[in-house]
């Protein structure tokens, strides 16, 4: 009767109910979203990205206005007022790394993977290191080890530096071991040599020398001049970049996320407000450099249709001058803009040259010039300008009409030759290769940077970035004792680290 | 209805008969002798009854002389009179101390009466369905103490609630299947109980553990004639801005004084992308975006005039809300039936802007004995919207468009045609072509629909087994389907989308909820000790799927659908599912009704949690004491003090920063991100997710302990509820932060325990009852602050928030000052800012209080309040931006003027320094400082000091601080009488105003919308809402 009425609602209810729920209650806990696994390919994609950094470093980026190579006038939009704060950390990127190595453990292709993941570390060491001073090296990347260290040690950059080139030194031995297995078979997912490991192994190499080169200043202590030497006299282990043709390349297109940076659907934005560097600009104008017309427009307020060569109408921006009235100027038709054919007619821009070759015969004719290896500075001296020309498309005979400018003549290995290189480099370096320029310009003083009222760290460039905040939180302790250890205690931007010094 | 209606008739008709034997006359009074309007005076076993007039007056005929009356009124004891002759009586009713303890609804839809309750309930007085918002939710705000809405003016955005700083659970009818705050109608609301604390809330397990809105939907309810019919009609105008950015209409776009137009694409001068700098308005000849051409094709200059300083007036529109509701209900011996049909329309104030609401509700209870019952009820829910604008920062918003960086050169009439001659559905015109779009194409042509499903159903079957012990099983289903749409047209530009080629998106959300509870009630009373007692189970599952797509520009334009897409893009899904089982146990015992001890205690197993931790138990106690039961305390009615304890478990936090809730964050998953493609090859990125998983996880904690004083003061006429609590929060889960040089930045742990302790008043002052005139005033008032009070073992700080400090601390990057205070500029004059970030403040609001005014007189009621809150810190970001832009009223200054003739003039009162150096530590300690400073006589534009100075963060740091009067609804109830020959039963009309004043010292943004933010997006300018309510019963 009633009774029975009630059970069997009951029981509908409950099958009801339980009609919405046929997963074990076990596997609920299982995020059917997310990958437990994925290829090493995938991996090597970010890693890849975040080395590439074109957000930050790339070309127009704000990296490239500390360099100098070009001004904003929009204070809306930035500064160029050098007071910088923290400098990025990699750790996370070393993690992708380390994931990438273990993905592709249980391929035969390992070694190309654990190779890059070597050169990857390097890399990234390097970064952070020559960024701050100290890191955390030896007991970094340890948080999931079974004695678990969350708040690392810093290492003295002594430390780091030699652990870089051995890294180095390994990544080279162990990519020949992997171009003698697989041959030159892809690895997937790179977007700057489609997998070529021959590429790979020279871009690695040349990275060494950009390693060995920057730490000029520390050669009797890291043994620079013989480590140099070492790979400059070998090259069948060594092998080096040969032409433009192995610089390591991101190609932009009007493709789904891979844009270049100036393009035309931003010239509204960007146009009366990007403005070529005067630091630069001069430097191409003292010796006619015939890139100057690649890579600029005249200014319009001092265009002479009839002498449209004059190079007095090519006016950059002074890094250290007021805004305000640069803007006005800029209004006014007075300064140079990047060349309107080259950068914003097209969302291909220009390639991005992350390690080139021209930076490799800068820092082998460096190296002679310094007395470090035996050769011929000037033939190196002299690819590394052809090369930077070929990137822009400068023809043979303008190319060879340069080579004959009086300040471009080589003027031997002593410090004028050494200025020359120097000050080459930096042109070839322009809005490529990262923060590169300033990094030679911090160890070398050239060229010279412009300096004025908008600059607010005391008139000075910076030395350093700070360490990031979240340390002061995290690994307090550590820290710590690396500022006072480097730096009498203070995270100043000024402070030379050791490097530098 | 007929026959108190034939009641009534008849009794008039008595009165205008002469003196007849069988009239009994007399009068109602209070127990101060005060004469009771509107008591009902019944015979004792008859349907005969009259009601008091306004001087407490009564006559009734009696059908013999040996009578019983019934004599009866709200608040007071029912008393019995027997009349033996036809005499004028007096009858002098006394208050009902039972009624003070009127029944109020605890967790699971338990009633228990609010005496017995050891911890904080509140309900919610006043009319919810006059002056009405669409969101239910709004009309809350000030009504609780403890409960702070920030109501939201956009549509479809749910306010932001907080009760006692945390989010509470929303329940209907006893279960927490949440809502959307737009799914329910107020016309459906019977009451609203806000349960405050984990307290209260325990029995629902981990998700109450914040405590709860309770809403209790109506049921069918019947009237003489065996059934009611209600209807409801509220319209309301909304205009007349309450808060809405002033700005300057001297000055136009440009920067410096210089702007010509050429293309709108910087091919002119400062004509794309700009800011409103520009050259003064004097009538001179500049070339502009409608200049004509000449014959060579190129823009003659006309006159340079302030064409649009009221293009946002001029665009704005007024909005209208039109509620109507019919219901439907009735109520028999076998049980009870409603049905009740809502439609809400609004018209936003954005021009093209509209929602419809839909809901139905249907509930019934049928007895199937004395013993057994089931009730059930189905709610549908639709909400449209084809146009739902986005405010967020951006040139998808108006307040961008036309109050920020656009300027008062042109007038916003011009632009109504929208597209340029000729290119018709390609290409917009506007008064700029890079950054900015024309607001009439924005409102017609690019619109984001949004429709949404909602089902709930719910079937409750009671059974008595006895008096004292009975069962319920109760199952719920909710089920909601969003589909949202955006149709970007060609020629519209926003950030990303500057090559300017239309799009289109789709998302569609599902989501499923069930929840069924299995109770066992026993309740019994031994001498002086009463039990009352719950044993119980639940089963709660959730399900939630979405995926969305979209284009990467249109091929062909205004052809919106996701394959015109000139190259593919990745759609994303997303899928969760999780399962919680709770059994539970409650038990309330009394003595007399003097002290009541009650406990609850609840296991929970939720599949959230890693396996082995997954199951948990957690406890809650509570004490009240009725002192005035037991002590006789001159001009005290009521007293009772209380005090409970809680602990709730909860689960695992979800993300939500994607937009939906992802349950699954305890995992070590690789994470993807959005593909990219070079020549050709896609490029399909992995990341490391760079927070460690943990499976030894076990379930956060939430504990509450409260005590509370309730009395009643003055023969009722002050009631006093007061609360003092501390929430302990945690131990959490948390995010334990590593050194990222671990190669992690952090790991799932257990620990954070934060302390959040509070005060909470709520006063009901009755200062006027008389026969025509009453008034009372319900006043709350709450704060609360929030401590860090542990981290993890050997771990004293949260980020930036040490142990000890409230964890709502405000750090913002300041501005550079000496130690008397004074700013220091750059060489260029500009202000120089401090390398590391300092405390400004709080961002939780000191205060927040309410204020409800009842006043009745004869059949007229007005009812008003006011609510705000006081103090905590906020940017004011449309200021900033307003100064940035160079549209800021208050930038038109002397020193502009020079700017634009080319004279630096602004010199910033700061100083420069002139030597020496600040050396800091790492965290910007001061190691040393040997600077030396002098008077800064920099000249500069004031362009340049304006967005350098004013145009910061450290520059628009304001208080929170406002208030506004809430609600203002005037009624006027049609006395019986006048309705006596109409089909109605009663009616009523109201005059409401909702949002009417709004004090506050910055009357550029609405502070209504923040509770503890620290920066505030931009928002739709709000208004005041004003208009009719009509209630008709038949």
């Amino acid at each position: 009767m009633k009774t029975q009425y009630i059970r069997r609602n009951l029981i509908l209810i409950l099958i009801s109910v339980l009609a919405f729920s046929c997963t074990k209650f076990e596997d609920l806990a299982d995020d059917p979203n997310k990958a437990v696994n994925v290829p090493p390919s995938m991996l090597l994609s970010e890693i890849l990205t975040v080395l590439n950094n074109i957000g930050d470093e790339g070309a127009w980026e704000e990296s490239q206005r500390d360099n100098q190579f070009w001004v904003i006038s929009f204070d809306y939009y930035g500064n160029q007022d050098y007071n910088w704060g923290e400098a990025p950390y990699r750790y996370n990127t070393l993690s992708n790394v380390l994931a990438m190595e273990k993905e592709a453990q249980n391929l035969d292709s390992k070694n190309k993977y654990e190779a890059l993941g070597k050169f990857f570390k390097a890399y990234f060491y390097d970064y952070m290191s020559k960024r701050v001073g100290n890191v955390p090296m030896s007991q970094a990347m340890q948080a999931t080890t079974d004695t678990p260290i969350t708040a690392p040690i810093y290492d003295e950059q002594e430390q780091i530096y030699k652990e870089i080139l051995n890294l180095l030194e390994a990544a080279n031995d162990q990519i020949t071991v992997a171009r003698a297995e697989v041959g030159t078979a892809n690895i997937a997912g790179d977007f700057f040599f489609k997998g070529d490991l021959d590429k790979w192994q020279k871009i690695i190499n040349a990275f060494h020398l950009r390693t060995l080169i920057s730490l000029s200043k520390r050669n009797n202590d890291l043994n620079i001049a013989s480590r140099f030497n070492t790979i400059i006299s070998n090259p069948a282990k060594y092998p080096l970049l040969e032409s433009i043709e192995d610089n390591m390349t991101r190609y932009f297109s009007d493709e789904n996320g891979n844009n270049y940076e100036l393009n035309p659907g931003n010239y509204g934005f960007n146009r009366n407000r990007n403005i070529m560097g005067a630091t630069y600009l001069d430097l191409l104008k003292s010796n006619n450099d015939p890139r100057i017309y690649i890579v600029a427009d005249p200014a319009p307020f001092y265009f002479n249709e009839n002498d449209p060569k004059n190079l007095d109408a090519y006016i950059g921006a002074n890094t250290g001058d007021e805004q305000g009235p640069m803007q006005v100027a800029s209004d006014e038709g007075k300064f140079s803009y990047p060349n309107e054919a080259r950068y914003y007619s097209s969302y291909e821009g220009e390639p991005y040259i992350q390690i080139g070759y021209a930076e490799q015969e800068f820092t082998i004719a460096e190296a002679i010039n310094r007395g470090w290896v035996s050769g011929n500075a000037e033939n190196h001296y002299t690819n590394g300008i052809k090369a930077s020309m070929d990137f822009y498309g400068v023809s043979e005979a303008d190319k060879n009409t340069f080579l004959t400018e009086a300040n471009v003549i080589y003027k031997g290995n002593n410090t004028d030759g050494l200025s020359q290189i120097l000050t080459q480099k930096y042109i070839a370096f322009f809005n490529n290769s990262g923060r590169e320029s300033y990094f030679n310009y911090r160890r070398t003083g050239i060229p010279a940077f412009h300096i004025g009222p908008s600059n607010k760290n005391g008139n000075r460039i910076p030395l350093r970035w700070k360490y990031p905040q979240s340390e002061f939180q995290n690994n307090k302790e550590n820290v710590t004792s690396a500022l006072s250890s480097q730096y009498g205690g203070s995270d100043d931007i000024n402070a030379e680290m050791w490097i530098i010094k | 209805m007929k026959k108190n209606q034939l009641t009534l008739i008849f009794a008039f008709l008595a009165i205008m008969v002469a003196h007849s034997q069988a009239l009994l006359k007399g009068k109602v009074l209070d127990e101060n002798n005060v004469p009771l309007g509107g008591a009902s005076v019944i015979i004792k076993g008859t349907s005969t009854g009259v009601a008091t007039d306004f001087d407490g007056n009564f006559e009734i005929t009696l059908q013999k002389e040996n009578n019983i009356l019934l004599v009866s009124y709200i608040g007071y004891l029912t008393k019995e009179v027997s009349t033996n002759s036809f005499q004028f009586i007096e009858i002098q009713l006394l208050p009902d101390s039972e009624k003070l303890n009127e029944v109020v609804v605890t967790a699971l839809g338990i009633k228990k009466e609010k005496k017995r309750l050891g911890y904080s309930v509140q309900e919610v007085k006043g009319d919810i369905t006059k002056a009405r918002d669409p969101n239910v939710m709004n009309s809350l705000s000030g009504k609780v103490s403890g409960l702070v809405i920030a109501s939201s003016p956009e549509f479809f955005s749910s306010p932001n609630i907080s009760l006692r700083g945390k989010k509470p659970l929303i329940v209907i009818d006893g279960v927490p299947l949440g809502t959307d705050t737009w799914n329910i109608s107020p016309d459906d609301i019977e009451s609203i109980n806000v349960l405050k604390g984990a307290n209260a809330a325990a029995l629902y397990g981990s998700v109450g553990g914040n405590g709860a809105i309770q809403i209790t939907t109506k049921r069918g309810t019947k009237n003489s004639r065996g059934f009611s019919i209600e209807y409801n009609h509220n319209s309301m105008v909304q205009g007349g801005y309450n808060a809405v950015p002033k700005t300057q209409n001297s000055y136009g776009p440009g920067s410096y004084g210089n702007y010509a137009f050429k293309d709108g694409k910087g091919g002119g001068i400062n004509d794309a992308d700009y800011d409103q700098w520009g050259p003064k308005f004097e009538g001179q000849l500049i070339t502009q975006y409608d200049s004509p051409l000449d014959a060579n094709g190129d823009l003659i200059p006309t006159p340079w005039l302030s064409r649009g300083p009221n293009n946002l007036n001029n665009f704005m529109e007024t909005g209208l809300l039109a509620t109507n509701n019919l219901n439907i209900g009735s109520n028999f011996d076998k049980g009870n039936i409603r049905f009740s049909v809502s439609h809400t329309y609004q018209k936003g104030i954005n021009p093209n802007t509209k929602l419809n609401i839909y809901n139905f509700n249907l509930s019934s209870k049928y007895n199937f004995s004395e013993k057994t019952s089931v009730d059930a009820s189905a709610n549908f829910n639709f909400q449209t919207s084809p146009n739902n604008p986005n405010v967020n920062y951006g040139p998808n918003s108006y307040i961008y468009n036309i109050l920020i960086w656009g300027g008062a050169d042109y007038d916003i009439r011009d632009l109504k045609n929208y597209w340029q001659e000729g290119k018709e559905g390609i290409q917009q015109k506007n008064f700029e072509y890079t950054r900015y779009n024309n607001p009439h194409f924005m409102a017609q042509e690019w619109l984001k629909g949004y429709y949404k499903n909602d089902f709930m159903g719910q079937v409750t079957l009671n059974h008595k087994f006895t008096n004292n012990l009975d069962a319920s099983i109760r199952t719920n289903a909710a089920i909601g389907n969003l589909f949202r749409d955006e149709k970007f047209p060609y020629s519209m530009t926003t950030y990303g989308r500057e090559k300017a080629q239309g799009d289109y998106h789709e998302r569609y959300d599902y989501n499923l909820k069930s929840y069924t509870d299995i109770m066992l009630n026993y309740n019994n009373t031994f001498g002086n000790i009463g039990i009352r007692s719950t044993l119980g189970t639940n089963f709660n599952i959730e399900k939630y799927r979405n995926s969305s797509a979209r284009t990467n520009y249109l091929i062909v334009p205004g052809l919106y659908n996701l394959s015109n897409t000139q190259t593919p893009v990745q759609p994303t899904s997303y899928r969760s599912h999780f399962e919680t089982y709770g059994y539970y146990g409650s038990i309330d015992l009394s003595y007399k009704s003097f002290l009541f001890l009650g406990a609850t205690g609840r296991f929970d197993k939720d599949s959230r949690l890693p396996q082995k931790n997954n199951t948990y138990f957690y406890p809650s106690v509570s004490l009240s004491a009725v002192l005035s039961e037991v002590l006789d305390i001159p001009s005290i009615d009521f007293l009772k003090i209380r005090g409970s304890y809680a602990k709730v478990g909860t689960s695992l936090k979800s993300d939500n920063s994607k937009g939906y809730d992802d349950i699954y964050t305890n995992q070590d998953t690789y994470k993807l991100r959005d593909p990219f493609t070079i020549d050709g090859t896609t490029y399909n990125s992995a990341y490391v997710n760079s927070i460690l998983s943990n499976q030894d996880l076990e379930p956060a904690f939430n504990s509450s302990t409260e005590f509370g004083l309730e009395t009643m003061l003055l023969n009722n006429r002050l009631g006093l509820d007061l609360t003092y609590f501390e929430n302990k929060n945690g131990p959490q889960i948390f995010n334990l932060k590593y050194s990222p040089t671990s190669g992690y930045d952090g790991k799932k742990e257990n620990g954070i325990t934060t302390k959040t302790k509070g005060w909470e008043i709520a006063l009901n002052i009755k200062p006027i009852r008389t026969t025509y005139f009453n008034w009372d005033i319900r006043l709350n008032w709450a704060t609360y602050k929030e401590y860090l009070e542990e981290v993890y073992d050997g771990i004293e700080n949260n980020g930036r928030i040490k142990i000890g400090d409230r964890v709502d601390d405000y750090y913002i990057t300041d501005f550079m000052r000496t130690n008397d205070g004074r700013l220091i500029v750059g060489g260029d004059g500009k202000p120089l800012l401090n390398s590391y970030v300092t405390k400004i403040g709080n961002k939780t609001p000191d205060w927040a209080a309410g204020i409800a005014n009842s006043i009745s007189y004869k059949n007229f009621s007005l009812d008003f309040s006011l609510d705000g809150r006081y103090g905590g810190k906020i940017e004011n970001y449309v200021n900033r931006k307003m100064w940035q832009s160079g549209r800021h009223h208050l930038s038109d200054t002397p020193e502009r003027a020079n700017d634009v003739k080319g004279i630096k003039s602004y010199v910033t009162n700061g100083v420069v320094i002139t030597g020496g150096e600040l050396t800091t530590d790492g965290e910007g300690n001061v190691i040393s400082d040997t600077r030396t400073f002098t008077e800064n006589t920099a000249k500069m534009y004031f362009q340049d000091y304006a967005k350098s100075y004013h145009g910061r963060t450290a520059a628009n740091i304001i208080d929170k601080t406002f208030f506004k009067l809430r609600e203002v609804n005037l009624t006027y109830n049609f006395p019986k009488k006048a309705l006596e020959n109409t089909f109605l039963n009663s009616a009523s009309i109201s005059l409401i105003g909702r949002d009417l004043l709004y004090f506050s010292k910055h009357k550029n943004i609405d502070l209504d919308q923040f509770i503890d933010e620290e920066g505030s997006p931009l928002q739709t300018p709000t208004v005041k809402s004003y208009g009719l309510n009509l209630n008709f019963k038949f």
